[in-house]
């Protein structure tokens, strides 16, 4: 798609009414491998193409987008799209254009070389995990590892003459350990990821990667079954950020304001969490996982502080959003490919590190649940209700570190338990995941040092 | 320029065979929907979507490559067919045989399109919105926002074809509303959900559906835990099939066969109670799963994996099917970007003891009715280890209250014996889950 074309498909939206129009052209390549039960199982490449059409009236989006690239198809998607808009109009001011200024170098994420699917480095970094793994215990009795990776051009066209492009690459290698002793089985896994080619196996200690899953899936073999209750729990660095990440996070995006469907409306410079609470989404992070050098709308991503110890001080926006609510652009629309409409989500969402020691939280906590490492959950971000697994943790009495326990799980809604975080330690750890919403599953970092909630509903077995 | 589907795959199969392979299959997909999205009387999106892909699995000495492409130009397709035998090298060797035979002239009708879907206009839509939205807020003077309403008009195609000569298609189209709303009082919040999907707009009831929401969001207010302690749960047709589906993997011939399901060596043996069956139905009129072959071209046929309590089979691929030297069973499941696996077409639960909901209620002087379960992730689907956060409503003597914040927990293996009845119906709509009510006469309840 060249500019020339674009502006003709551009021009045309903006014949039949359209308020603003854009157009998202990608082309993505993905390469996995994967391996389980000693064999490789799997070896996939593949070809994303598409183009996104988005037509704005007022506050109403319209959407569109197709693989076909030829101009009577992107024609006719114009067409469709304005006949089929219902009457009515809503007057939305989007505020300036989109400058399409570049990130500064020195905050710009680097890959080496997108990366070759062919290339032989991924065999070995599968092979060794599962070698490594399976060296940890005889308990181990299944190992799976994969490595994925994807390369994404984009360009990114609209009427107020945008004409943006953007190299984006992703490797990642997950490690998943099922340990077994009599009928008992329990299961480790890690998934470190960059923002960089392949080369980001060279770096990676697969050998440490796969025996930090395998010791953690064979140590909760031993694992008791978890009380239930309310009780002070510390949850671990790195992953623990997901509870954050779901349950204060998503509720921060204009994406839940816009609908009214979140408890932090109309609450900016409010204390909604203790001051020793702060928290950051930042997209500026050199090759995490969640960064970008611009957003999916063609601004340049930012560093956007959303609490500052303890006082709510915006929201994460896309264009559409920022203007609607009232809040500042902080460059943060993302879709997960041409299929999607951008809209405000996470990129890389963090509670900063505090002051408190862990022998302190340990000794204020006295008697509770540590949860070293949180598990998956699920979370309504209309009522903020969470639910959280803890893949790993240990039961602390008198300050001292006990048994481990399974089927822990975390309960509880974001608004209330945020106030509830009294303690923040220092050892900040970020982790990078996958997060789905209404714009498809994009690349984000969690994060957090080890914090004190006190308390929190467990939920375990009777 | 791009390719049509039956150009497309004819010329990746013969590329394919050209640079080295010597069997091949291809699907190819292409799909299309509208959607509408209403809030607060006003259309907040409406998104039109034009999908296609072309995925290709060849074998060289065995080994299996994958390769998928959206572009269907002829560089494309030969990249695409370069690629996967590219990465068959890197590969473990299977043992397969693709089908021959070819499906299209069986005569069969499933009932999958119905042409009125299409007619459905945008207008239409919108307007079941509106009527919805209003319906909704009029309902109950607790109806505090509705920021989930929107309904989809789709339309799919799929083609598979092999280098044997095979060459299927199935084509599929339906329609469907959806809508949340949010319920206050004394500021607590609470959701009630309903979404259904029909083959044409005619079945929509946009204000009923509006109604149900309401009454779900409503009839949650209040809601508070139960003391902890073992209670006989009733698991609503809402969400018996994805309490069900955490641990249907173990049904998966793959599992079995790497040891990763706890109903090895099981075939043959009972592991429920006398009566409880579970099949896998592909020829249900109108379903969703509904399909006469597989995604690897073999033939389907409605199948007991359990009958009268009693393990009869896995789900099988080609691959699994020839490692347990049995003949395939059309369980494969495929996409154009992914693998083959495997699973149910229409999954189908009966029970000797089919009863109403009311029946079921009067049964037990203390019964929890569960409507909502609030992530499966502490479940381990392996040891079928049950860990749930649920909400719903516990029913004693006659009386009702909402109840949230409780975890159930125990053993999917044990507590199939715990099975004591099965409700008398199935959720409403087309989709591929056909379990009714669950009734299990004991678990654990923390709170």
């Amino acid at each position: 798609m060249d500019a020339f074309r674009a502006a003709r498909i551009i021009d045309l939206a903006r014949t039949r009414g359209a308020d603003f129009a854009e157009l998202f052209v990608e082309e993505t390549q993905f390469s996995s491998l994967l391996l389980r039960d000693r064999k490789i199982e799997s070896a996939t490449a593949g070809t994303e193409f598409g183009i996104g059409l988005r037509m704005i009236f007022g506050s109403q989006v319209l959407y569109g987008h197709t693989s076909r690239e030829e101009e009577e198809s992107l024609f006719k998607l114009v067409e469709d799209l304005a006949g089929a808009r219902p009457r009515g109009r809503s007057h939305l001011d989007l505020g300036d254009p989109i400058d399409g200024k570049p990130l500064p170098e020195k905050l710009r994420s680097r890959a080496i070389h997108p990366g070759d699917p062919m290339l032989d480095g991924r065999m070995e970094a599968v092979r060794k995990a599962d070698e490594a793994a399976r060296a940890v215990s005889s308990k181990v009795a299944q190992v799976s590892a994969t490595v994925l990776h994807r390369h994404s051009r984009i360009a990114i066209f609209n009427s107020e003459g945008l004409d943006a492009s953007d190299d984006r690459t992703w490797t990642r290698m997950t490690v998943a350990v099922v340990a077994e002793d009599g009928g008992q089985r329990q299961t480790g896994s890690e998934a470190p990821g960059l923002r960089r080619g392949l080369e980001f196996l060279v770096d990676l200690d697969v050998q440490k990667l796969a025996t930090v899953a395998a010791d953690r899936a064979v140590r909760m073999l031993t694992a008791q079954p978890a009380p239930a209750g309310e009780m002070p729990v510390l949850i671990g660095n790195g992953f623990g950020g997901v509870i954050f990440h779901e349950a204060c996070g998503h509720p921060l995006e204009t994406e839940a304001l816009r609908r009214k469907a979140t408890p932090f409306a109309g609450r900016i410079g409010e204390a909604i969490a203790q001051p020793c609470l702060t928290a950051v989404d930042d997209g500026t992070i050199p090759d995490a996982w969640g960064s970008l050098d611009m957003d999916d709308e063609g601004s340049p991503t930012q560093k956007t502080t959303l609490i500052e110890k303890g006082v709510l001080r915006t929201f994460l926006s896309d264009r559409i959003g920022a203007a609607e609510c009232g809040v500042p652009r902080s460059g943060s629309a993302r879709r997960e490919s041409y299929r999607y409409a951008p809209v405000s989500r996470m990129r890389n969402t963090f509670i900063a590190p505090g002051e408190s020691s862990m022998d302190d939280m340990m000794r204020s906590m006295n008697n509770g649940l540590w949860a070293v490492r949180m598990g998956g959950g699920s979370v309504n971000p209309a009522t903020g209700e969470f639910n959280f697994s803890v893949e790993e943790g240990y039961m602390v009495r008198g300050g001292k570190v006990e048994e481990p326990v399974r089927g822990a799980t975390l309960t509880g809604k974001g608004h209330e338990i945020l106030p509830r975080i009294r303690m923040v330690g220092s050892d900040l750890e970020f982790a990078p995941g996958t997060c789905g919403a209404s714009s498809g599953l994009v690349p984000v970092c969690v994060g957090q040092p080890s914090i004190l909630v006190d308390p929190i509903l467990v939920g375990g077995r009777a | 320029m791009n390719l049509n589907a039956q150009d497309a795959l004819e010329r990746i199969l013969s590329k394919a065979k050209a640079v080295g392979a010597q069997t091949a299959d291809a699907m190819f997909e292409e799909s299309e929907s509208l959607s509408v999205e209403v809030f607060e009387g006003a259309v907040k999106n409406l998104e039109r979507s034009d999908n296609v892909g072309i995925g290709l699995r060849v074998l060289v000495d065995g080994r299996p490559g994958y390769s998928f492409t959206e572009r269907l130009t002829e560089e494309a397709i030969e990249r695409c067919a370069r690629d996967a035998v590219a990465l068959s090298r890197f590969t473990d060797p299977i043992d397969i045989d693709l089908p021959l035979l070819s499906v299209g002239a069986s005569g069969h009708d499933l009932d999958l399109i119905d042409p009125s879907a299409a007619e459905w206009t945008p207008d239409q839509m919108v307007m079941a919105c509106l009527e919805a939205e209003e319906e909704a807020r009029a309902a109950d003077p607790r109806i505090h926002n509705v920021p989930h309403l929107g309904t989809t008009r789709s339309r799919g195609r799929m083609l598979l074809a092999n280098s044997k000569g095979f060459r299927g298609s199935r084509e599929s189209a339906s329609v469907s509303f959806g809508i949340g709303v949010v319920a206050r009082e004394s500021e607590i919040d609470k959701m009630g959900w309903e979404g259904i999907s029909w083959r044409n707009a005619a079945n929509l009831a946009p204000k009923a559906m509006a109604q149900e929401a309401v009454s779900r969001a409503v009839s949650m207010l209040g809601a508070k835990p139960i003391s902890p302690g073992k209670i006989p749960v009733v698991f609503d047709e809402r969400v018996s099939g994805q309490f069900l589906g955490i641990f249907l993997g173990s049904f998966l011939a793959d599992a079995v066969q790497k040891g990763q399901s706890r109903l090895v060596g099981k075939i043959g043996e009972q592991i429920s109670v006398a009566g409880f069956s579970l099949s896998t139905q592909p020829h249900l009129k109108g379903m969703s799963g509904s399909k006469l072959f597989d995604g690897e071209g073999v033939l389907t046929h409605p199948r007991a994996l359990v009958e009268d309590g009693v393990l009869r089979g896995f789900l099988h691929n080609l691959e699994t099917s020839r490692k347990d030297g049995i003949l395939p069973t059309g369980d494969a499941t495929r996409s154009y970007t992914g693998k083959v696996s495997a699973g149910f077409s229409n999954l189908m639960v009966k029970s000797s003891t089919e009863v109403s909901k009311e029946k079921i209620f009067c049964a037990y002087p203390k019964i929890l009715h569960v409507v909502k379960m609030e992530g499966s992730t502490a479940c381990n689907a392996v040891s079928g280890d049950i860990s749930i956060g649920v909400q719903g409503y516990l029913i004693e003597n006659g009386c009702t209250i909402p109840v949230d914040r409780v975890s159930l927990s125990g053993n999917f293996f044990d507590i199939l014996y715990k099975l004591e009845a099965c409700g008398d119906r199935y959720r409403p709509g087309i989709h591929s889950s056909f379990v009714p009510a669950l009734v299990f006469s004991e678990m654990s309840l923390a709170s």
